[in-house]
């Protein structure tokens, strides 16, 4: 027995090596537990950012979504939203019915005459479609991906707020608005406003400090209603609120 | 403890006025004017004569193009506003309607319907533009005012009035003789003038609805240049019944003549501040014709015009920050003049250009040119944009003035 243990026992030496390798093993298992930060593996949360913040990131993009024809547009032009604006109606006594739709009975004619010899034609054309669509947002995705991947990722885009790229995006419509409908009857009008989008892209906004031109002041809440006509929702159908200021290209 | 409390107000209240400060710029080139789309004369019932499609959309693209605050666009343009007009007759009564529409809004602005004599449509639809202005601008425009004027159109030189622009001329005096300086009361229902129809150039006062006519000066020598005071109750005028032309004040009947002017030189052209404190005239007490300006007692007399050798005819602003003159420079031109005598502008430059005189609201400024060749109306924007012809006719059409409306 105690020859039996004399052999098995590596001495004072050997105890210690055990020793050490004991507390390597306890101090890399700690370390696994994120004790450690230096040795913790990167999991790569940005995915999942970039899949949540993806949306924000859309419309300033200038990618148009509905449109399946439409040539993807330079990332710094903001595009409309995905659905086509439709003219507003005018529910005036004195104004004619717009809208004059072509005779059902001539249509159907026409499109029955036509439907055998163009079925195949439209399949092909349509998986064709589908195709140079399905390309094409992958290639916008990717994109988007590369782009976002400096802003999306920052720190405090948490994936449940609005970031900066909506605030682009909203100051870009807005633009585009103010520019149709600008009217002054001063120098150098201001308007300061807070701006607010609801989750269902409802826009609304509140005069901070007006102009004191009736022209500019006038103008500003027409540009709001204008630019609200075709709004993409915030992110994660949150609310947005932020303040801006109108002025004439070139006011300081 | 104070101090925590006060470090996390800030960490609340810190975020928030920095966010209300960090706003973002939406900015925009402006040319500073409203679009305004005219729509097409549509039918109340039946058709609407061709005459009235094509005159209605061409009256209130003049009216609100020359008023300056809007650029009149084509069709429904987008982020326009849209002024649409409906016509029918109702047995003798013509019925206009119009409405002004923000189709980025999608409200109604200003609906009027309006219903009169066939041959009143024009103004009718003035009357309109008169309403785009005041709900736009918060001041109704002077579109339903009548302009009188000098024009030898007759051969003599005889009193006419017509439409600010320029339509329906119709001839007040016939009495083939000289008929000058015609000044609208500030009702607009009276009228006087200086007519030499009984041999001396004498002021007469005609009531414009019922044609009645009072001499209300008729003194020996000049009585000529009547201008009403504001309030319509006094009238300042130039009489030269001593030899030398002196700046009066009198009634409105002619009574109580009060002289304002004592001076060796010629006095004439008389012009009322608004509030009716002051009075602003003519004078070569100095050598040459300048502007002067006095208090409506006669006393404070102050020369206004520094420049220019040969300054005549002022017409103060309605706002009474602005008097507008002749300066002779070769031909004449259309100045205009702070009071204080500050910030002289030079308005005109084709031709030679007279009488100036501004609308009752202020916007815009009525004279008389040669640039056309004869000498015909014109009118322009109180800042000397916009200058178009509005005679009737080629004949000598002068010394325009505008009443308020009517």
């Amino acid at each position: 027995m105690k020859t039996a243990f004399s052999r098995s026992y590596p001495g004072p030496g050997g105890m210690l090596a055990l020793s050490l390798v004991c507390h390597l093993v306890v101090f890399l298992i700690i370390a696994n537990w994120h004790f450690l930060p230096e040795f913790h593996r990167d999991e790569n949360p940005v995915t999942y950012v970039d899949m949540v913040t993806l949306p924000v990131a859309a419309p300033q993009s200038g990618m148009p979504q509905a449109p399946a024809e439409a040539e993807p547009k330079a990332p710094a032009a903001p595009a409309p939203a995905p659905p086509a604006p439709a003219k507003p109606a005018m529910a005036l006594p004195t104004k004619p019915a717009a809208k004059t739709p072509p005779p059902k009975s001539q249509a159907k004619t026409e499109q029955q005459q036509k439907e055998a010899e163009d079925k195949a034609f439209n399949e092909r054309m349509a998986k064709l479609q589908q195709s140079a669509e399905d390309r094409r947002q992958a290639a916008a995705l990717e994109a988007l991906r590369k782009k976002g991947s400096t802003r999306t990722g920052m720190p405090g885009a948490t994936g449940n707020q609005a970031g900066s790229d909506y605030s682009s995006y909203l100051q870009s419509r807005l633009r585009d608005a103010l520019k149709q409908v600008i009217a002054t009857q001063t120098k150098a009008p201001q308007v300061i406003a807070t701006i607010t989008v609801s989750p269902d892209g409802s826009i609304d906004y509140r005069v901070e400090k007006g102009s004191g031109d009736p022209f500019f002041d006038e103008a500003v809440q027409r540009a709001v209603a204008l630019a609200g006509k075709t709004l993409v929702p915030p992110p994660n159908h949150t609310q947005y609120k932020r303040v801006f200021r109108f002025m004439p290209e070139g006011v300081k | 403890m104070m101090r925590i409390l006060l470090i996390l107000l800030l960490l609340v209240l810190g975020p928030q006025g920095f966010a209300a400060e960090s706003y973002l710029d939406v900015t925009a080139p402006t040319s500073g004017k409203m679009k305004l789309a005219i729509g097409p004369t549509t039918a109340l019932s039946g058709a609407v004569p061709g005459d009235v499609a094509r005159e209605l959309p061409e009256l209130f693209g003049f009216d609100l193009g020359i008023a300056g605050p809007f650029e009149i666009a084509p069709g429904e343009a987008a982020g326009a506003l849209l002024l649409k007009s409906a016509y029918g007759v109702q047995g003798d009564t013509a019925i206009l309607e119009c409405r002004l529409v923000d189709q980025v809004l999608n409200k109604e602005i200003i609906a009027k319907r309006y219903s009169g004599r066939v041959k009143d449509l024009r103004r009718m639809g003035h009357a309109f533009s008169d309403e785009v202005l005041r709900v736009l601008t918060g001041e109704k425009g002077p579109f339903t005012g009548k302009i009188a004027y000098v024009s030898k159109a007759s051969g003599n030189k005889e009193i006419y009035i017509m439409d600010y622009d320029g339509h329906n001329p119709q001839r007040l005096t016939n009495n083939g003789s000289i008929n000058l300086y015609p000044d609208f009361a500030p009702s607009g229902k009276e009228l006087i003038y200086t007519s030499y129809k009984k041999g001396n150039p004498d002021l007469y006062r005609r009531e414009l609805f019922t044609g009645q006519e009072a001499r209300l000066s008729s003194r020996s020598g000049l009585n000529a240049m009547g201008v009403f005071s504001q309030d319509g109750n006094k009238i300042a005028l130039v009489l030269s019944k001593d030899g030398n032309s002196e700046i009066y004040q009198m009634s409105r009947d002619g009574k109580d003549l009060v002289r304002l002017t004592n001076n060796h030189a010629i006095d004439v052209s008389p012009a009322w501040s608004p509030d009716g404190s002051r009075i602003a005239f003519v004078s070569d007490r100095l050598g040459k014709p300048q502007l002067f300006v006095m208090d409506a007692n006669g006393g404070n007399v102050r020369r206004l015009t520094t420049n220019g050798a040969y300054n005549v005819t002022p017409r103060w602003s309605p706002k009474g920050d602005r008097i507008v003159y002749s300066r002779k420079e070769g031909g004449f031109q259309i100045h205009a003049i702070s009071p204080d005598g500050s910030g002289d502008a030079q308005l005109t430059s084709a031709g030679s250009n007279e009488h100036p005189r501004y609308s009752p609201d202020g916007r815009f400024i009525i004279f008389s040119s040669t640039r056309d060749g004869g000498e015909g109306l014109y009118l322009m924007r109180a800042d000397g944009s916009g200058q178009t012809r509005i005679s009737p006719d080629r004949a000598q059409n002068t010394h325009p003035t505008w009443s308020v409306n009517w």
